[in-house]
Parts: C-alpha cells; sequence; structure tokens
C-alpha cells in the first residue's frame, strides 16, 4: 500500500475529526444559550429537590400569557407555600404567617440579570463537557457538565430537555461530579398547559386579607451605596446593585456579583454593635457567610465555596475609610 | 452621609415641596412615620398651604385619629401586633441568624410585619406570654427573618437555577426546614 | 422626590403595617377628600362618615394599590364610589356630579357648584380663624420669607425658579421657605392643640 495514500486518508480524517469536535463544541453551547433563553413552552411537572440531606417536592406550572411568563410553585409537603411570578413581579405566598411577600421579578426592567446567551462569558471560568443524550423524566435530555477552571466555584450538570430546552435536572457538585450537594430534578414533566392563566392570575391576586410585604428595591449606583469593591475574585464582575427595606426597618443593600453561571448576593445593613465576629453556613449548595463588624452587618449568599465569598467580602471597603 | 438632626423640619419643607432626593428623600420620607414631631409638621404645613390658597371651605374635624382608631377596632386581621414570632418545635430555624441578636433590640415596626401574629386558635401568644419567651435564645432565633435575605437572593438573579427551578429553590428554603 | 413618589412611599409602609404612614396619608388628603364628598353629598355629618369610610376602604384595599396611578386619583376613586353607594342605598342623586382629573403634581377636579349649606356655623368659625390666622402671620412675615412661602403655595413655582425670581442662592429659598412654615404653624399651634378634637 503506499504511503502517500495512507498519509492523505490520515489527514483527512484528523480534518473531519476536528470539524467534527469544532461542532461538539458549538453544538454545546447552543444548547447552554437554548436553555439560558426565557422557555417559549408551557410547561407543568412535579420538582423534587434533595438538599443535603432533606428533600422537598414542589408542582411547577409555566405559562406564557401575552407573551410574559407566568410561573408557579406550590409546596407539595407541609404548609402549601406559593409563589408565583406574572411577567415583572413575583409574589410568595406563606400561609403559616398569612403574609405575601411582593418582589420583583429577575430580568425585569432596572434589574440586572446575567445577560441570556452569555455562554462566552461562562467559558471562561467553567470548561462545558458533553455528558451526552439520557432520559429525565420519560424524556430525551442533552447533558451538560460545567466544570470550574479554579477553586472558586463548584461545578454543575445541566440535564436539557431535548424539545423544550427546559432543564430537568440540575445537579452541583464540589471538587468532584460525585459530591453532589444539591439535585433539583423533575419527577415528571409535561409539554403544554394544564392550567388556565386566568386561575393563575385569580391566585395572584388573592389573599388581600394577608399582610402584605413589599421587597420590592430600586436600582442604585455604586456611588450612593458608601461602600466599593476592589479586585473581584477572577471571573466575577458587579451585575446590579438593589437597596431594598429589610425586615429591620432599615435600608439593606444588595450587590448582585456574578460569574455569568452563578449570581452571588452580598447584603449590607448598618449594625450598631461594635464586636467582630464571621459565621459559614451551608445550605445544599448555597454558602452563607455572615460577617458583622463595627457598624456593619454583611450577608453573603451564593453557590460557590465559602473562601469565595469571604474573597468578596474582603475585596469590599468603606468609601473614604478602611 | 452626614445628617444634621438640627435642620429636620428644613429636610421635611423641602421634601413636601418635592425638593429633596435620592438617599435623602428616601431617608426623610422613613423617618417621617416614625418621629410624632415630623408627622405633627407634616400636617401643619399641609394644612398651611391649603388655608394660604383658601381651599379650607369645608372645614371639619382632624379625622386622622378616629380614622386609625377605627382600623385598629374594625380590622384586628389588619393591626400589627409586634410579637416575637417562636419557631414551631418541628421548624429549627437557621443558626446563621443567631449574629443578629443585636438587630433585634433595635428593631420595632419593621421587623413586626415580619412576625404575623399566629391565627386564632393556632399558636396566637398572649403578650404577656411572648415576653416570658423573649428569653435570649428565641428572641436570637427571631431576631431577623431569614426569608429575606432567601427572597431577596432568589429574585434578584438567575442564581439557584434557571426558570421556575429558581422559584422552586427558594419556596423550600424559606420553609425553614433547614 | 416627586409628590407621587413620596405618596408611593408612605404606601409601601402602610401596606407594611405602618399605620402611623397611613396617618400622614389621612392628614394629607382628608380635606381634599372632604372637599370633593361635599360636593356630592350635602350634610356634613354625611361627608365626615364618608371622608371616614373612604379611607378604611383605602386601607383595606391597600395591596391592590399598584403604583400606577396617583395615590389621590385612587383615593379620590374611592371617595367617589363610597359617596355613589351611599346615594344610592339612601335613594338619592348626587347633588353635582363630580369628575376628577390627575395632572402631573397635583389634582384638579371640574369647578363645581359650592354648596355654601355644608358649613355649620361651628365650622365656619374655624375655617376663619384658621384662614385669619394664616393671613396675620403671613403678614407680619419678614417679606423675603413672604415673597418665598407665597411663590411656593400660590403660584406652585420651583425652589430654581423662585431662587431666579428672588435672585439668592436655592438653599436660601428652602431655608426661607422652611422658616415662613414654622413661623406660620407656630401661630396655628394653640388654634389646633387646644380645640377639643383638634378641630381646623
Amino acid at each position: 500500500m503506499p504511503v502517500a495514500r495512507t498519509l492523505t486518508v490520515a489527514l483527512c480524517l484528523a480534518a473531519v475529526l476536528a470539524a467534527a469536535s469544532a461542532r461538539a463544541a458549538e453544538d454545546l453551547q447552543r444548547w447552554v444559550e437554548r436553555a439560558l433563553a426565557p422557555s417559549a413552552a408551557d410547561y407543568h411537572g412535579t420538582v423534587v429537590l434533595q438538599i443535603g440531606d432533606k428533600m422537598q417536592t414542589l408542582r411547577v406550572t409555566h405559562l406564557l400569557a401575552d407573551g410574559k411568563p407566568l410561573e408557579w410553585v406550590e409546596v407539595l409537603e407541609g404548609a402549601p407555600r406559593e409563589t408565583i411570578r406574572i411577567g415583572d413581579e413575583v409574589r410568595c405566598f406563606l400561609p403559616e404567617d398569612r403574609v405575601v411577600l411582593i418582589d420583583r421579578a429577575a430580568g425585569a426592567a432596572g434589574l440586572s440579570y446575567h445577560p441570556v446567551g452569555s455562554v462566552g462569558r461562562i467559558e471562561s471560568s467553567y470548561r462545558l463537557e458533553s455528558l451526552g443524550m439520557d432520559r429525565v423524566a420519560g424524556r430525551e435530555v442533552f447533558g451538560v457538565r460545567f466544570v470550574p477552571r479554579d477553586a472558586l466555584r463548584f461545578g454543575q450538570d445541566w440535564w436539557i430537555d431535548r424539545e423544550s430546552a427546559v432543564v430537568l435536572k440540575r445537579v452541583v457538585w464540589e471538587e468532584t461530579p460525585a459530591r453532589a450537594l444539591e439535585t433539583q430534578t423533575f419527577s415528571d414533566f409535561h409539554l403544554g398547559a394544564a392550567t388556565q392563566t386566568a386561575v393563575v392570575r385569580q391566585k395572584f391576586s388573592s389573599r388581600s386579607e394577608w399582610r402584605h410585604v413589599d421587597l420590592r428595591g430600586k436600582s442604585v449606583g455604586a456611588s450612593e451605596t458608601g461602600w466599593e469593591f476592589g479586585a473581584l475574585p477572577s471571573g466575577f464582575q458587579l451585575e446590579g446593585i438593589l437597596q431594598r427595606r429589610g425586615p429591620s426597618g432599615k435600608t439593606v443593600t444588595q450587590w448582585l456579583i456574578g460569574d455569568g453561571l452563578v449570581t452571588v448576593s452580598v447584603f449590607f445593613e448598618p449594625w450598631e454593635g461594635t464586636e467582630t465576629s464571621e459565621q459559614v453556613e451551608r445550605f445544599g449548595a448555597t454558602t452563607v457567610v455572615r460577617r458583622q463588624d463595627p457598624g456593619a452587618l454583611r450577608t453573603a449568599m451564593g453557590e460557590v465555596p465559602s473562601a469565595t465569598l469571604q474573597a468578596l467580602l474582603a475585596a469590599m471597603t468603606r468609601k473614604g475609610g478602611s | 452621609m452626614m445628617r444634621d438632626t438640627k435642620t429636620t423640619p428644613e429636610a421635611l419643607s423641602a421634601l413636601i415641596d418635592g425638593e429633596l432626593d435620592g438617599a435623602d428623600a428616601a431617608f426623610w420620607a422613613e423617618r417621617l412615620a416614625s418621629d410624632p414631631a415630623l408627622s405633627g409638621r407634616w400636617a401643619a404645613y399641609h394644612l398651611i398651604g391649603e388655608a394660604l390658597r383658601g381651599e379650607l371651605a369645608t372645614p371639619m374635624r382632624d379625622l386622622r385619629a378616629s380614622i386609625l382608631a377605627r382600623i385598629d377596632a374594625e380590622a384586628p386581621a389588619l393591626a400589627v401586633v409586634p410579637l416575637p414570632r417562636r419557631p414551631a418545635a418541628n421548624e429549627p430555624r437557621l443558626r446563621w441568624m443567631a449574629t443578629a441578636a443585636a438587630v433585634a433590640v433595635v428593631a420595632t415596626a419593621g421587623w413586626a410585619v415580619w412576625q404575623a401574629p399566629r391565627e386564632a386558635g393556632g399558636e396566637a401568644l398572649p403578650l404577656r406570654q411572648a415576653a416570658a419567651d423573649a428569653a435570649p435564645q428565641v428572641q436570637e432565633e427571631a431576631s431577623v427573618d431569614e426569608r429575606f435575605y432567601w427572597v431577596a437572593y432568589g429574585n434578584a438573579h438567575g442564581a439557584n437555577g434557571p426558570g421556575s427551578l429558581r422559584y422552586a429553590r427558594v419556596m423550600a428554603q424559606t420553609r425553614g426546614t433547614h | 422626590m416627586t409628590n407621587r413618589e413620596i405618596d408611593q412611599q408612605l404606601v409601601a409602609r402602610a401596606r407594611q403595617g405602618d399605620k402611623n404612614a397611613f396617618g400622614l396619608l389621612v392628614s394629607k388628603y382628608q380635606r381634599k377628600v372632604q372637599r370633593l364628598l361635599s360636593r356630592l353629598v350635602r350634610d356634613p355629618a354625611e361627608v365626615e362618615d364618608l371622608t371616614q369610610e373612604t379611607f378604611i376602604k383605602a386601607y383595606r384595599a391597600l395591596d391592590s394599590f399598584r403604583g400606577d396611578s396617583a395615590f389621590y386619583t385612587w383615593l379620590y376613586r374611592i371617595a367617589i364610589n363610597t359617596a355613589k353607594n351611599h346615594l344610592m342605598a339612601s335613594n338619592r342623586r348626587p347633588a353635582v356630579s363630580a369628575t376628577v382629573h390627575e395632572t402631573e403634581e397635583g389634582e384638579t377636579w371640574d369647578e363645581l357648584d359650592t354648596l355654601s349649606d355644608s358649613e355649620t356655623p361651628e365650622n365656619l368659625l374655624l375655617t376663619q380663624e384658621i384662614a385669619q390666622t394664616v393671613e396675620e402671620a403671613i403678614q407680619s412675615l419678614p417679606e423675603e420669607l413672604r415673597i418665598a412661602i407665597t411663590l411656593r403655595e400660590l403660584e406652585g413655582l420651583s425652589y430654581e425658579e423662585i431662587a431666579q425670581v428672588m435672585g439668592c442662592p436655592i438653599g436660601t429659598v428652602r431655608s426661607r421657605i422652611f422658616r415662613a412654615r414654622e413661623a406660620i404653624a407656630h401661630r396655628l399651634r394653640p388654634l389646633l392643640d387646644t380645640a377639643p378634637d383638634r378641630r381646623w
């Protein structure tokens, strides 16, 4: 067999393989883009959350009403808590306390939200890997793994519905995929509307006799907060700043800082205490670091290791002081 | 931000005229409701404006007190009762809130909102009982409501998973099983 | 912060259960609501009842106030409905009809016939007393205070415009208006505080 011919075949094969892998990378990006985009499909199903050693079941309904997303989540165990989002507004109904919490939804005007299709940004902090096709809730899904490029973040696996691009299963893991911190899975999932939007709308404005707590904050500029950030941990950017009235009646400032895949919140509120202390807790994949300093109470929350939150808090200084 | 308390009523006067902006305006508008001296001026300044414009054609009693009294009397369900919230036995509280004990001391009307009285027949606590229960432990745990943080965190951005999963996650946490 | 934003902030606080915040809204709008109602209902006692009812209804419905209209137009709508229901129940027609218009920074309604019989002699006396006291107070003010408060309350000028008219810095305008208000409020105080149920 002529050597030249073998070489040609080998070169062609290499070119084909390279093209195939480039296509595969593009495919991966497209899957992630589709999953990040607001869902255009109506769907409903049951979600099982595994948070640490706790389990929780919820019913989820997603509808499009006049082009606006309408989401309805009901807790199926214990008190019948509900969250309903219609367009820009989210309401949480807490029956034990007869309280309705009103908030603005992510992506609503004036609120920063990681832009749809920011796969490029995600890829600077995570390596995307294909997990291939599989099945979740009896449906065909495509798996994407986000492998962190450093120790500042957790890994994630998303199983994306082939037909609707809804994420049917999401696992957050630490260090290795075998160490799952939290899993969110649809145990059943159906496309199409099982509920009329009017029913959800009616629920949305019901319970008017309950206490309504308006959490809606306003967007503010960095100069209005009295704080500034030095160098943020690698890959993280400031996405927005909100001010809300907190449970103590004081104004709470909330910084949103994200790496494209996860967003961390840092809350600041004035505090009369004089001692310094720090507490770290983990709830499934969510880490909470609460730091007290003279005059300042700061709470950082996010699906990242505690060291990342501590680095964020350390990067924060009072303007014109230390 | 420096705020000279001596100039307080002057800031209020500017606020009424729509001449105060940003954080200052928010600060005074908030302060207004909790400071009787400011509330009194608020009422007087409005009255003066109306008197100057000759708008007092139909004078009536100042109805503020009787309206608020009727709200209290007729709609007890709407009235805020600042009871320290006692966690149910099956609802362990977040430990990370314990550090905020100092906040509880200064928080009054604001946080009362978060502690709706339990429904009748349920766990409604008589005031004295509540005071007795406000031993350090209870007070610590009820000091700041963690739900505020979970909801603010979960709603403001895309963390906690895309789409509906985000709300599912927040709801699971606000149930307080962790 | 505009008037509307101030109202919205007070509404937000009231919604959270802060009754004092609602009390501030009552202080601010009760006479306007009374004036409106007195054009629909003649009996002053009824006007007073309906005013109270309006505010109580508003309080109960606070969470349905969406903030896409100004608080006072929403309140006036409640007042008008309350009056209509009342008249319907008592099988009467409104004394006159009223239409509320929303403007940027204040409310207007169609000019209506003034109903002089809604004023009892007692009320009339107090109005005159307040009006007279305010008038006297303003006349005794130093000229620059009198001009500043007049331009603000009667002409509705902004601080910047007043500063131009008076040829002084805005900070001075702010201080003059405040001092004028304080001086007038000081003269009014005995009238408001000593009145048995704080009549005005």
